[in-house]
């Protein structure tokens, strides 16, 4: 019985570690940006993502749009993809994702010029292992945008994953 | 034509780069430029099976010897899967000229083959392509992504 209990949490982690990632590549590509740099970083964030999800010390991960030709504010958009650890207290452990959620992320925040870049940060609690290819960094501030959540998309286990979209305030 | 075939057990049991790399070393049992030139493609090989393009439709492998056809298993197929499926091939595929095509649904086709575009023995084909080519991949290629009971499963 052991053996099924830590596989049972071994595959929780696999599966919503996949679907943030494939979450994460609709979002970059419904809004109308390059997917290239993400496939290029894809070994590193499943790393970091899966490893963090195991320990218990991702927070959530965090997608933050820019535009790098705007020296004054370059600041566009941000997703967060957050982790509740213990969504499913009561639950009955099915691995689920619900695609809508995303689409419907997608819908409400909107497209963005071509011209934008975009970047990935890991939310950790202090004292999280170190993994290959990450490294500290400070996120850009919110302030002037409103936070808008959407909904849990992906589950697995005692794991939830919500997702938020940030948009400029009017 | 001979061909092998072989399913690999993907999510939830491995990662998209596991399984990816699962797979580079079934069909490159030798280090070498085949083995970095798939190695080097490995998000957008992981992006396709994490969208599980890979489950209904096979990586097909054409080079020396029988023709090799991986799926990946997703799932409660993953957990469930028989090692044997896996099993090594009798062969180097890639001892000679080879070409490995990937199979990709329409919405993604653009962005995979802009991935691949420097891989000179990647191809990407379209779902589309041989979606009726069997009625065991058009039927999968139309199943809804399984739920899994891991409450029952614990208590099996």
């Amino acid at each position: 019985m052991t053996n099924v209990v830590v596989n049972v949490r071994t595959h929780a982690v696999t599966h919503v570690a996949a679907n943030i990632l494939g979450s994460v590549r609709q979002i970059i590509k419904g809004c109308g940006l390059s997917t290239a740099k993400m496939l290029d970083q894809w070994q590193v964030l499943e790393d970091g993502i899966s490893a963090w999800l195991a320990t218990g010390d991702l927070e959530a991960l965090i997608l933050e749009v820019y535009d790098p030709s705007d020296r004054e504010d370059d600041r566009r958009g941000r997703f967060d993809f957050t982790i509740d650890y213990a969504y499913y207290r009561e639950g009955d452990g099915d691995l689920w994702l619900d695609p809508e959620t995303v689409r419907r992320t997608i819908l409400k925040n909107g497209s963005y010029p071509s011209a934008c870049d975009y970047r990935f940060v890991a939310d950790t609690r202090p004292g999280r292992p170190d993994v290959d290819g990450w490294s500290t960094t400070t996120l850009r501030s919110t302030s002037g945008f409103e936070r808008h959540t959407v909904g849990t998309a992906i589950g697995g286990g005692s794991l939830g994953a919500s997702v938020a979209y940030y948009r400029r305030s009017p | 034509m001979t061909i092998h075939a072989r399913r690999i057990a993907s999510i939830p049991c491995r990662t998209a780069t596991e399984t990816w790399r699962t797979i580079c070393e079934l069909i490159t049992p030798q280090d070498g430029a085949a083995r970095r030139e798939l190695q080097a493609i490995v998000g957008v090989a992981s992006a396709l099976i994490t969208e599980e393009y890979t489950q209904g439709a096979p990586i097909v492998l054409a080079g020396t010897g029988p023709q090799v056809r991986i799926y990946t298993l997703h799932g409660d197929a993953a957990i469930e899967a028989d090692s044997l499926d896996e099993a090594p091939l009798n062969h180097d595929p890639t001892d000679g000229d080879w070409t490995l095509s990937l199979p990709c649904g329409d919405d993604d086709l653009d962005e995979t083959l802009r991935a691949v575009s420097e891989s000179p023995h990647i191809e990407v084909r379209s779902l589309a392509d041989q979606a009726c080519s069997s009625s065991t991949s058009a039927k999968q290629l139309i199943t809804p992504r399984p739920v899994i009971d891991l409450a029952a499963l614990e208590q099996s």
